[in-house]
């Protein structure tokens, strides 16, 4: 890591991109100090969070219920699957015009880009697993008499939860990606919206330690919810 | 056999074609100017798309698309072979290559406008750079996923490092890496849409970031349909290419 | 009871006829592929005949019946890796209305049996394999089963714990005198634990001959299967499913 940083200021300083517009190691760091005084950083990174976690709460609470229904009924799950597919692959970058214009550069229109990112790909996801039930246990299990009801509580629903942590957790890097999206393009008080200022006002020191910190809260975040995926699914390795 | 096809083709299909007609009926007769018509939305759909504006926007933005997503591609399999089929490289720069990929492509496209300025170089380069990652990870992570077993088949049957690198441990990968060269598409397609937003010039986000900007509500609408549908279609030839190449593990996948 | 089965829609099985008395130990053999675990399905009513019926004391068999237990040859795929050992044998047993200390004495009861008392709260993937099927066989006991359904439980665990797991069946067989029916491919292992043995042969299958294994009880591995009794009847049933005889 470090070796890397070394790297870069040497590139800054004397290579071919010294003397350019891209801010050497130093400035950069020392400008990322900096910023941690000011009170407005602290803020838009509290929106960003706000925005990326109220929306990954809001897609979970409605996706993998949603999700678990429709898996659960064929009908449902080859019905819906053609919408899901299209719907999943679509960027939420492409509908910000749309949303600037119905919700305003707001939190709102962040939270609805999140949930618009995550909604699909977790109905999904949840559906999937809980289709994919291993026929091996559930032949043994209808041979011990299981019902309908117990199929479902006792092994549908516990077989699904690692494709269910799959999804949340493309869903929590993508919900802080989206965040930083609305914030940058759509205008959303945020790190983001932050960050455009910085740039357009010809601040690079300043631009760049934002993007240090964007490339912190997603690790941390990942780090967070692979600790507790660990707990949840604890019988996968 | 045509009867099934036809029964499946109506499973997937009753619902979408539903949905479209309901907006159709629902937005007939609407006055709200966020949400005109969807006949209205059509008309200029197909007066605009209908091939005029085609190579003024849609192709600029296709071939930024695929001329960075190439670019990065190819630099992040040649990166991530290096980098995976070396223990000590792999610890030096891992930890960096980590770090890089947490940070939001988009938000990587204003230090490249720092760089670069507002102009095609900014978009190639934000393009390339963001598409470099995904591969490159998926790439080390399919070289330490390398079955032990098969390397030692090969290094029995006296192949050279780099037949063995070529011939047994790329293919055996082959999985891992279409899915992250899928990923760095849909990351270059997010990123050449972001480019032309914050940018400007020629291409289907421009083209929308105009209209919205200028109150052209309707147009907006055709832009973003547009946009969905190109992407929704970028990713459908991509999961075509990628079935035709990894015939053998798909295969091996349905008996298993 | 009594089995009259025949096939499957690619005529797999044809003119089955056998029965099985209660108490019987039951193995069925055959070349690989004949329909062998096609038979135990529609044993286990998981799977209806075309034509004919399966009866299990007089009454025809259309879906599960009750008191039936299975033992699969893949036993990390039938046990559930969220549950511990306990949980995994409680479950079936909930269904039979036991109370709580009943079912807490009988899992005590089936892990001595097998000989894994201590692991109750253990998981599945924290065992070994051969551990793991000991598991599974607990799991069948505890349910006082009617009939045991047995689909190669042996053969993915290696040879020494084979034998063990062998001694296990002959050891519960004994005890609980459980009526069984178990597919095998390995004829020394059916000659050694069973009562008797129905070999399938043809294409469709149909029952070639049911072969009554006199060996005297209690067996054991390295006496039983010295003798000469045991090398002819192997070689007789080895003969017939090679098609020789």
């Amino acid at each position: 890591m470090l070796g890397f940083v070394l790297l870069w200021q040497l590139g800054t300083s004397f290579g071919p991109l010294s003397g350019g517009s891209l801010p050497s190691a130093i400035n950069a760091i020392s400008a990322l100090g900096a910023l941690f005084v000011l009170p407005e950083i602290w803020v838009a990174i509290g929106q960003t969070l706000f925005i990326a976690l109220t929306g990954l709460l809001i897609s979970v609470v409605l996706g993998i219920p949603a999700g678990v229904l429709v898996g659960l009924s064929p009908f449902a799950y080859r019905s819906l699957k053609p919408v899901l597919d299209f719907f999943k692959v679509i960027p939420p970058i492409v509908i910000i015009p749309i949303v600037i214009l119905v919700f305003g550069p707001t939190t709102e229109m962040g939270i609805f880009l999140v949930v618009f990112a995550n909604f699909f790909m977790l109905v999904f996801q949840s559906a999937y697993g809980v289709r994919d039930l291993d026929t091996v246990l559930l032949d043994t299990l209808r041979c011990y008499g299981m019902t309908k009801w117990d199929e479902i509580w006792h092994a549908r629903i516990p077989g699904a939860l690692p494709f269910i942590a799959v999804g949340v957790r493309i869903a929590v890097a993508a919900s802080m990606i989206v965040a930083v999206v609305a914030g940058l393009i759509g205008g959303a008080p945020s790190l983001g919206q932050q960050m455009l200022l910085y740039q357009s006002s010809g601040q690079p020191n300043q631009t760049f330690a934002i993007v240090i910190i964007f490339g912190v809260l997603g690790l941390g975040l990942a780090r967070i919810y692979s600790r507790l995926q660990r707990k949840i699914v604890f019988w996968t390795n | 056999m045509i009867k099934k096809i036809s029964i499946n083709a109506i499973q997937s299909l009753w619902l979408p074609i539903s949905l479209v007609a309901a907006w159709w009926l629902f937005s007939t007769n609407s006055e709200d100017p966020f949400f005109p018509p969807l006949s209205v939305i059509w008309d200029q759909f197909v007066l605009l798309w209908v091939f005029d504006n085609v190579p003024i926007h849609v192709v600029p933005s296709l071939i930024n698309l695929f001329s960075g997503f190439s670019i990065g591609v190819l630099i992040g399999l040649v990166g991530g072979v290096i980098i995976g089929t070396n223990q000590g490289l792999a610890r030096y720069i891992e930890p960096s290559v980590d770090f890089i990929r947490s940070i939001p492509p988009v938000a990587t496209v204003p230090i490249f406008i720092m760089i670069f300025g507002l102009n095609y170089e900014m978009r190639m380069a934000a393009i390339a750079f963001s598409a470099i990652f995904p591969t490159m990870l998926a790439v080390i992570q399919g070289m330490h996923s390398n079955n032990p077993t098969l390397l030692d088949t090969a290094k029995v049957f006296r192949l050279t490092p780099f037949q063995t690198l070529v011939r047994v441990r790329i293919p055996a990968a082959g999985p891992i890496i279409f899915s992250g060269i899928q990923v760095s598409l849909q990351v270059a397609f997010v990123v050449t849409i972001a480019s032309e937003l914050l940018g400007s010039g020629f291409g289907i986000g421009a083209f929308t970031l105009i209209a919205t900007d200028t109150f052209m509500i309707t147009d907006a609408w055709t832009g973003v349909i547009l946009m969905g549908i190109l992407g929704y279609l970028v990713n459908l030839v991509f999961n075509l290419v990628e079935r035709r190449a990894l015939r053998w593990y798909l295969a091996s996948k349905k008996l298993s | 009871m009594d089995y009259q089965t025949p096939t499957g829609i690619k005529h797999v099985l044809s003119d089955i006829s056998f029965s099985l008395l209660e108490g019987e130990f039951a193995s069925i053999v055959g070349p690989s592929g004949v329909g062998k675990t096609t038979l135990l399905r529609l044993l286990t009513g998981l799977m209806q005949p075309t034509s004919g019926t399966i009866r299990i004391n007089g009454e025809v068999v259309t879906s599960p019946p009750p008191g039936l237990a299975v033992v699969l040859q893949d036993y990390t795929r039938s046990l559930m890796p969220w549950l511990t050992v306990e949980k995994n044998i409680s479950l079936p047993l909930k269904r039979l209305g036991l109370s709580k200390t009943e079912i807490a004495e009988t899992i005590e009861l089936v892990m001595t049996e097998v000989g894994l008392s201590g692991n109750q709260k253990n998981y599945p993937w924290q065992l070994s394999g051969g551990m793991q099927q000991r598991v599974a066989i607990a799991r069948a006991i505890a349910v006082r089963p009617q009939l045991l359904i047995m689909d190669e439980p042996f053969a993915s665990v290696d040879a020494q714990t084979r034998f063990d797991l062998e001694d296990l069946v002959l050891k519960v067989r004994d005890d609980f005198k459980i009526t069984t029916a178990m597919v095998t491919h390995d004829i020394d292992e059916a000659v050694y634990l069973s009562d008797k043995v129905v070999v399938l042969y043809g294409s469709p299958a149909n029952v070639k001959e049911i072969v009554k294994v006199d060996l005297p009880y209690p067996r054991n591995q390295v006496a039983s299967r010295g003798r000469e009794e045991f090398a002819e009847l192997r070689t007789k049933i080895y003969a017939q499913v090679r098609g020789l005889q």
